[in-house]
């Protein structure tokens, strides 16, 4: 494997590792909490899908015209 | 022969796909041992049948052979031929669309006609309740689908990629697909008088739409198709106009046709797919026995109302958006002036889009929604005017002491302004919660929503057809014959839909084969005025149809317009524009001294456009 | 296309691409918001007892790991490494059927507790079926995407058709995201 894609690769696995930790998170407040678990599962679901959009889909090509 | 091919495989392969798809349906009701109904087969046939259907008539070879890594095969017939096949081009889709929708907006017509002669007089005149409501349903979605997609449909796959200066849209293929789409939507609209009609109006509320007759099903489905041609068909026009663009058309110099189009289409590639959503839940409910809108297992009929108007108010901003569009080209056109406020008219366009979404609930004032809601969406509905508002007041300033050139595309660009006021004011008491409660479903708001639609949508479409149909067919129209279909038409519109106003305040309800006995009289001059409404598009019909075949050759700018389809020949080339265009200036800029829109050859001698 | 290219200097084919299918997520993110809006207007904050909590989260640690998967295919594909994209585009592919078994798993369970006619049932196999269709058609495509990766079509330089249905998977991956504590976890 060349350098960047190397890198590219260690960083796909550390996002995988933040969503795992999302997911977990959200599987605790919500089987935990008997009411009112749902605001806590927004700030934890929103910012888990942003990661995928963000790292996994690189939403910003879209405006990164270079390449 | 080579014509019909495609069409002829797709049909073939609707049928392989139709009993694969049907037998998968037969084998679940016996597995899960429900007996009495044949819908499971008929939807899951459906769904096969039209992707059968799709790569048949030319999905496959456009695409599919891509997908196993074949090479894609090229459509290899011309002329005529083509506009019955799969082809890419967006000159031919865009006819392939308008012949279409013209002709299923004259048959639909003529549904209409049917049911004023059902009105003619109270009481059971040519047909009974069943027949009646599955005619006014059908005149209704078919008609929706007219506002919906003609002038997408048609004028902005002909003209958007010129008006830009692009050699075709940005998906062909997607493109093609989205018309394809559209043939097994009219078959199984025209299926569904056999499968027991359906009864409940383009609004398919549960829970009639549940539990009546299998025709209902056959809509539910012609509508998720053509919901799905119509969200391909935004994706497609929103993507064309950000990259396909020539060098030098800016966000600032696109002509305004193509703004209504792009917003349109923001709103169509949104919409449509939570609309989808709340269909596909009828059909569970109808197929699958699910209980969205079974109140007695924990469903709400309400849902349904929510997530249909979630989608059908915005519904008729993608059908009026490019309406506006078309109306203010041909007024800047025909007054010979820039058009008035060209900025504030595309925030306007933004601003429609943006409180679309935020009014549906004023089609519920008397659903028994929550109480609270009544009050912030009477005041969003209101706010709607202030942008409508923009738009008329740019007509006007554009029209103000400019030099007025009556041709019948601005004739009826004058009477789209006429009834679309008309139809904006009584819109107000429609929006009112106070006035609704009375007026909800009465011929007050038949006669509200028609002189938006047809005064406004189907003007609009007629001075669209009138001002493009030079460079469409390469022929001129007879203009007399032209003049006098916009008078009667636009008499004959006024005189029938006014009276339903004061049928409606006077409590003659919608959707119903009977009236009150007192409301005969105004109900047969209804009748007989929309009559001659009708008879007026044989005057169009005929003018479009001899025109077409032996009118005069048109010349390339009989408007001497300065867009940038009007600078190339009629019909256009092939290939649109023989070299990139450079676009230097407004498109508008009308008796201001030196301004150019764009130059068609940059490299070579400068024949430069505009002027005029 | 060549002539297109010069005229559209600004914008290439792939950016259109990507915008086109951008465009299409959005549109398709509607439909799962019509969903989540259905299940809370019509079952607000409830959840049965009998839900498999376990099972729920292993199949989205699954579904995201196969997007891990997915992600390492295109960049392989990207660095024109074909013997790791088409290993991790296997992997993905098994991931996601192991996916699917979950779900047939799940909903043997749901018949016997909350049937599809009751009103959690209703919404539950409407919003995992939606979403196991969108799994099933990625399926398709990966699994088209692997044979024609075999075949050598794909190269650093062109790998349109990777990086859509990859985005696609990782889209399929986000409805989840968004689904999962939609159904099992509010209370």
């Amino acid at each position: 494997m060349k350098s960047d894609q190397r890198s590219l690769m260690r960083l796909g696995l550390w996002v995988f590792v933040a969503l795992m930790v999302v997911e977990i998170l959200e599987y605790i407040v919500g089987v935990g909490l008997k009411r009112g678990a749902w605001p806590f599962l927004v700030i934890l679901a929103v910012p888990g899908a942003g990661l995928i959009i963000y790292y996994f889909m690189h939403i910003s090509q879209l405006w990164r015209r270079e390449e | 022969m080579a014509a019909l091919t495609g069409i002829i495989k797709g049909l073939i392969f609707a049928l392989i796909g139709f009993i694969f798809g049907g037998g998968i349906g037969f084998l679940l009701i016996n597995a899960a041992g429900r007996s009495g109904t044949n819908e499971p087969v008929i939807a899951l046939g459906y769904l096969f049948a039209l992707i059968g259907w799709l790569f048949g008539a030319g999905l496959w070879d456009a695409w599919g052979r891509e997908w196993v890594g074949l090479p894609a095969r090229k459509l290899e017939v011309n002329g005529w031929k083509r506009y019955f096949r799969f082809c890419t081009n967006h000159k031919v889709i865009g006819v392939q669309y308008l012949v279409t929708f013209v002709f299923l907006f004259l048959f639909a017509g003529l549904l209409a006609m049917l049911m004023r002669t059902e009105l003619i007089a109270p009481g059971q005149t040519i047909m009974g309740p069943n027949t009646y409501n599955t005619t006014m349903s059908l005149h209704g979605i078919i008609m929706i689908a007219v506002a919906v997609a003609t002038i997408m449909g048609a004028f902005a796959n002909f003209f958007l990629p010129i008006l830009i200066g692009a050699e075709d849209v940005a998906f062909p293929r997607v493109n093609a697909l989205s018309f394809w789409l559209l043939p097994p939507v009219v078959i199984l609209l025209l299926l569904t008088p056999l499968f027991g009609g359906f009864d409940t109006g383009w609004t398919a509320y549960p829970p009639l739409s549940v539990i009546n007759a299998t025709g209902s099903l056959f809509f539910l489905m012609a509508f998720i198709t053509f919901g799905i041609s119509s969200i391909l068909g935004g994706l497609n026009f929103i993507t064309t106009v950000i990259t396909q663009r020539a060098s030098g058309m800016t966000w600032g110099r696109l002509p305004i046709f193509a703004w209504g189009i792009f917003t349109a289409s923001m709103i169509s590639l949104t919409a449509t797919s939570f609309v989808a959503v709340g269909l596909i839940q009828v059909v569970l409910d109808r197929v699958a026995g699910t209980s969205f809108f079974n109140a007695s297992q924990g469903g709400n009929p309400l849902l349904y109302e929510h997530i249909f108007w979630f989608y059908s108010h915005p519904a008729v901003y993608i059908m009026i958006l490019p309406g506006f569009g078309i109306i203010l080209e041909v007024i800047t056109h025909f007054s010979r002036k820039p058009l008035f406020a060209y900025k504030w008219v595309v925030g306007s366009f933004f601003f429609i889009v943006f409180l679309g979404f935020i009014v549906w609930a004023h089609h519920l004032n008397t659903s028994g929604m929550s109480d609270y809601l009544y009050i912030p969406f009477m005041v969003t509905t209101e706010l709607i005017s202030i942008p409508t508002g923009v738009v008329f007041l740019s007509a006007l300033g554009t029209m103000w002491l400019g030099r007025l050139w009556l041709r019948p595309p601005m004739l009826f660009a004058l009477g789209y302004l006429f009834n679309f006021l008309i139809g904006g004011v009584t819109g107000i008491f429609n929006a009112d919660v106070p006035t609704d409660i009375h007026l909800h479903d009465t011929y007050f708001i038949v006669a509200h929503f028609h002189y938006t639609m047809m005064g406004g949508v189907i003007f609009a479409l007629m001075a669209g057809i009138y001002y493009w149909f030079p460079k469409l067919t390469g022929r001129m129209y007879n203009e007399t014959l032209a003049k006098v279909h916009f008078w009667w038409m636009f008499i004959m519109f006024n005189v029938t839909f006014i009276p339903m106003f004061w049928l409606g305040i006077n409590g003659m309800n919608r959707r119903v084969f009977d009236y009150p006995e007192a409301l005969g009289g105004v109900n047969m001059f209804v009748s007989i005025a929309a009559f001659l409404l009708g008879a007026s598009f044989l005057v169009f019909l005929t003018n479009m149809v001899y025109s077409w075949l032996r009118g005069p050759v048109a010349e390339a700018n009989p408007w001497r317009a300065r867009t940038l389809e009007w600078q190339i020949s009629s019909p256009p080339p092939e290939e649109n524009f023989p070299e990139p265009p450079q676009v230097v200036g407004d498109p508008y800029g009308y008796g201001i001294p030196g301004s150019v829109h764009a130059v068609l050859n940059p490299a070579g001698s400068a024949l430069n456009t505009g002027g005029g | 296309m060549a002539l297109a290219k010069e005229i559209h200097g600004a914008y290439s084919r792939l950016h259109t691409n990507r915008l086109g299918l951008w465009l299409f997520f959005l549109s398709e993110l509607f439909i799962f918001a019509a969903l989540i809006s259905s299940r809370f207007y019509l079952q607000g904050f409830y959840r049965p007892a009998e839900l498999n909590q376990l099972l729920g989260l292993v199949i989205s640690v699954i579904l995201v790991l196969s997007s891990l998967t997915a992600y390492r295919a295109e960049i392989a594909s990207a660095h024109g490494d074909q013997r790791r994209f088409r290993l991790n585009i296997l992997f993905t592919i098994s991931l996601g059927l192991i996916f699917l078994i979950g779900v047939v798993i799940e909903w043997r369970e749901g018949f016997h507790f909350f049937p599809p006619s009751t009103g959690f049932g209703t919404l539950f196999f409407t919003m995992t079926g939606v979403h196991a269709f969108h799994v099933l058609t990625g399926i398709i495509a990966l699994t088209i995407l692997y044979f024609l990766g075999r075949s050598g079509r794909f190269t650093s330089g062109s790998y349109w058709g990777v990086e859509g249905v990859v985005k696609y998977w990782h889209f399929v991956d986000v409805a989840w995201v968004l689904i999962y504590p939609t159904l099992y976890l509010v209370s």
